[in-house]
């Protein structure tokens, strides 16, 4: 294989790729936890991928150091504890950045139907408009479906609003 | 069907507002886009709007009148997006999205902004 451009970075982007690989191996054997956890059923467990309770399962472990020391993931270079704060600021950083891409706190305006019959010329006022996306509509992941899913919901989501 | 009081002095519904943008004939909607800064922050709106046209117009008499503003959506993005700080070019194109889901599905629309995205 040619080798161009710089060197280090291709050797990061191995690393990082490796890195990616552990990062799912560790999650797949969290989501493996969480269904022997709910009864051993992993043939359809698995299907449930919107099923909030599961997704909520999936958080608080991903969360916890616990998971990581028992899986013994990087012993002597990553503490358990620092894996489990990285994934509480991921999940933080991933709700956060559905929440920018499903417009939060998107206003909306609308012409009352009496200006418009009596033809009344229409000048919006601040205090007018009103939020229609906000904490209790706005569109939240599943965190063990992929982006892709993830962003497919959102756009039927976003339809409805 | 006489409309009361109090059913008239209400917001548009989705159905009136299509009726009275796409009224006179017009198979399309007209959507305007525009950007702006608050501070450091980029706001973006897109309106509905309708022409001014009444019974009395004769001929283009009535492009001479504003159009009806109908219906609009307005968003303040985050000040920073990712990486990186968001603008008001950003806004501008995220009002093409916010338009797409805003407009009923398989409707023209003619989409008007003074952006220098477009």
């Amino acid at each position: 294989m040619c080798r161009r451009g710089n060197k280090n970075l291709f050797e990061y982007l191995i690393v990082g790729h490796i890195y990616y690989i552990l990062i799912k191996l560790i999650l797949k054997e969290i989501k493996k936890a969480v269904l022997q956890a709910n009864d051993n059923q992993l043939n359809d467990r698995f299907k449930e991928a919107n099923d909030n309770q599961f997704n909520d399962r999936f958080k608080e472990m991903v969360m916890r150091s616990m998971i990581y020391n028992r899986l013994n993931c990087f012993p002597k270079e990553i503490l358990a504890i620092k894996l489990a704060n990285t994934a509480r600021s991921c999940i933080a950083k991933y709700k956060n950045d559905y929440k920018i891409g499903s417009f939060i706190n998107l206003a909306e305006w609308r012409a009352s139907k009496f200006d418009v019959i009596n033809q009344q010329h229409i000048t919006p006022q601040p205090q007018d408009f009103r939020t229609i996306i906000d904490d209790t509509n706005v569109f939240y992941p599943t965190y063990i479906t992929s982006m892709q899913e993830n962003s497919e919901r959102l756009t039927e989501h976003l339809r409805d609003i | 069907m006489e409309d009361n009081a109090s059913d008239i002095d209400r917001p548009l519904l989705n159905n009136e507002i299509l009726e009275l943008a796409t009224e006179h004939e017009l198979p399309i909607f007209i959507v305007s886009i525009d950007g702006s800064l608050v501070g450091i922050s980029a706001t973006v709106s897109i309106s509905i709007i309708a022409l001014d046209i009444r019974d009395f117009d004769t001929e283009e008499t009535w492009q001479t009148r504003p159009a009806k503003v109908l219906f609009i959506r307005s968003w303040k993005l985050p000040e920073c997006w990712g990486t990186g700080k968001t603008c008001i070019y950003m806004a501008e194109a995220i009002g093409f999205i916010i338009g797409e889901y805003t407009i009923p599905p398989n409707m023209p629309i003619i989409y008007i902004t003074d952006s220098d995205n477009a």
